[in-house]
């Protein structure tokens, strides 16, 4: 199974963080909120009009534009589960 | 004196404990030279008085955003004897996150002591936290708290003094490494089930479900803030006025001789030997009565409804649901927040388009602001000319006002150079707030509003009689009768509102009232005042906020825009 953007993650499905390709500012703003290389999140909706998305990783839940979900990089994890 | 900080991420439940901590002696101020607003409050300590600052949310010390950069600032400066001390708290249902702060507070080496907050929250959410180990690990004191019930808080207070510097090490490069290790050794993790909120938190961000869900909201804060504010006039305000207020009035009047320059500017022209407090136009009746009566049980019921959207989390969400809308205007989702605030008081929400990252964004927000969302104040001067054609005069205005807010949002972007940022935001869980933090900044809004309305109410009444005396506004009225007439197809003594329009809307009422203008001129006037300046308490902000240069722009759309629409107005209707 090959990477893929958050873009392309089903809501609903699960995935690790394999990369963030963006500047220095992008990469500590998501790192503060809790998004980095290596944890587990969850998607859990999309919008229409590439709106923004909204992700859960833990107890926390982010919304960012659908630009920057495309600059993050996930590995999709088979199976749905909680 | 000693000071204690509170520093924690957003959405920790601060206030809460600030608020507990502090009790009612509470300042909200402008940090010096910025717009980023924090309280202070004091406290107690083995008999020695201490201020409490509640610091702006932060996620950490590498600041990310403006905002948070100045908070930072606001943290190193404040900490300056070396008894002050860090109070930082903590969601313990995020553990994980919210210790990458504390790791960089211990790096300030200061008195540092830790709140587990919402601690009551980590037993629904199968969390339990080892308080003793955490406390040990992190060598300074660990207290589990819960702002809303006040658990905790009394050790919290006994303990504040025991704060020490932490002698925990690490590298930063290792932060995350070393927040892993504490998180495993301290946490456990059990099955847990999502609860009602969850699941409502959910459902309000997914787009099929959200936005029934923000329209119902929406309408429901709509009814509150009328049938409250309404409730607040018929009740209170009118019979304070008209029973206790007016004789006394009366009695002022035939002791000045029921005539003169005196008489007029205090007490106005009586109506048939009445008091008319709209159109009297004296400082002691329009001048109090505009402000007192016709304004702030709106505002009081307003700030009610927004802070509890606020406090609960609900107002993000409405961020993510219109992001991709507000796109089209060169703004994200988030500044949907300074327009509510806006309507409002355009000055809370001028102050609030400081969440919004670039100066382009900042310029956009405020303009289209200052112009197309009618405030209070505007908004019960609409009321007061239009009301009387019931709906259809009303979403003639506001309609109106709604498409110049889209259209003005959609020319700016096209034409502005650059684009906007995307949003990038923390979802909170649905809380429901903690009532006396929430009555309190309420609070502290209406005292805001009543600091910055009732002086400039009762400047504009004054200089209303002395124009009146010298009769300038005939003179004026006369030079620009072809724009006000030929163009907006009004009478050249509408002049008159226009010009106090500057300094407050809602005193114009009084003036166009006696004119006997038609519905048509009604609709044209009511939109023209709201649009084509802001109050001159929103105008001093834009100018710190925006620069005189900007300001200068944003003004000359505002006139240009408003005659246009005026004018178009005219042909149409």
């Amino acid at each position: 199974m090959g990477d893929i953007k958050l873009t392309d993650l089903k809501a609903g499905e699960q995935a690790i963080v394999v990369a963030i390709n963006g500047g220095i500012g992008l990469k500590r703003k998501a790192e503060a909120q809790g998004l980095r290389v290596g944890v587990k999140l969850t998607k859990l909706t999309e919008n229409f009009l590439r709106g923004p998305i909204t992700i859960r990783i833990n107890n926390i839940t982010i919304a960012f534009g659908y630009g920057i979900a495309q600059r993050i990089i996930v590995k999709r994890l088979s199976e749905k589960k909680e | 004196m000693k000071t204690i900080l509170l520093v924690g991420n957003p959405n920790v439940g601060k206030s809460a404990i600030f608020s507990r901590l502090t009790g009612v002696n509470v300042i909200a101020s402008n940090y010096p030279g910025t717009t980023v607003e924090y309280t202070k409050g004091y406290m107690r300590i083995n008999n020695e008085k201490v201020a409490v600052i509640d610091i702006p949310g932060i996620y950490t010390l590498e600041a990310t955003s403006e905002a948070e950069r100045i908070a930072v600032n606001m943290l190193e400066k404040e900490i300056n004897d070396e008894n002050d001390t860090i109070v930082n708290i903590i969601d313990s249902t995020n553990l994980e996150r919210n210790l990458s702060l504390t790791l960089q507070l211990i790096k300030l080496r200061v008195p540092l002591i830790v709140c587990l907050n919402f601690w009551d929250e980590t037993k629904h959410t199968g969390i339990q936290i080892d308080v003793d180990k955490l406390e040990e690990i992190l060598g300074v004191p660990v207290i589990p708290t819960c702002g809303i019930t006040g658990e905790g808080i009394k050790q919290l207070h006994s303990r504040i003094s025991e704060a020490k510097t932490s002698s925990f090490e690490f590298e930063e490069e290792d932060r995350w490494l070393k927040i892993g290790e504490i998180v495993e050794n301290v946490q456990t993790l059990t099955h847990r089930h999502h609860t009602f909120w969850e699941r409502l938190g959910d459902a309000s961000i997914k787009p099929i479900t959200g936005f029934p869900i923000a329209i119902a909201i929406l309408l429901f804060s709509f009814y509150i803030i009328r049938t409250v504010g309404e409730s607040l006039i018929g009740y209170v305000f009118e019979p304070l006025f008209e029973k206790l207020w007016s004789p006394l009035i009366l009695k002022l009047s035939s002791l000045l001789g029921s005539t003169g320059f005196v008489h007029n500017v205090l007490i106005g022209k009586l109506v048939d030997g009445e008091i008319d407090f709209v159109e009297s136009m004296g400082l002691l009746t329009t001048g109090l009565f505009v402000p007192i009566a016709m304004v702030l049980p709106y505002i009081v019921a307003f700030y009610l409804v927004l802070s509890f959207l606020e406090d609960s989390g609900y107002l993000p969400r409405l961020g993510v649901l219109v992001d991709s809308f507000m796109h089209k205007l060169g703004l994200h989702g988030l500044s949907i927040i300074s327009m509510l605030l806006g309507v409002g008081c355009n000055v809370p929400g001028a102050l609030g388009t400081r969440i919004l990252e670039s100066k382009r964004e900042r310029f956009i927000a405020s303009t289209i602001m200052a112009i197309a969302i009618p405030c209070m104040a505007q908004i019960a001067m609409v009321i007061g000319l239009v009301g009387q054609y019931g709906a259809y005069g009303l979403s003639l205005v506001f309609g109106t006002l709604f498409i110049v807010w889209i259209v003005l949002g959609i020319v700016l972007n096209l034409t502005l150079k650059g684009e906007s940022p995307e949003i990038f935001v923390e979802i909170p869980p649905y809380r429901f707030p903690y009532l006396i933090a929430l009555l309190k900044k309420v609070w502290m809004r209406i005292t805001m509003f009543v600091k910055e309305a009732v002086p400039y109410v009762l400047i504009g009444v004054f200089i209303i009689n002395i124009l009146y005396a010298l009769h300038i506004f005939e003179f004026i009225g006369n030079i620009a009768s072809p724009i006000v007439k030929g163009i907006l197809g009004l009478p050249k003594e509408a002049v008159g509102a226009l010009i106090i329009g500057f300094l407050r809307k809602d005193v114009a009422v009084g003036m166009l009232v006696p004119l006997q203008l038609t519905m048509k001129q009604m609709v044209i006037a009511s939109v023209v005042l709201t649009m084509y300046f802001p109050c001159i308490a929103t105008f001093a902000i834009l100018i710190k906020e925006l620069g005189v240069k900007k300001m200068i722009q944003a003004a000359i759309i505002m006139i240009i825009s408003s005659l246009t629409v005026g004018g178009i107005l005219n042909l149409i209707l």
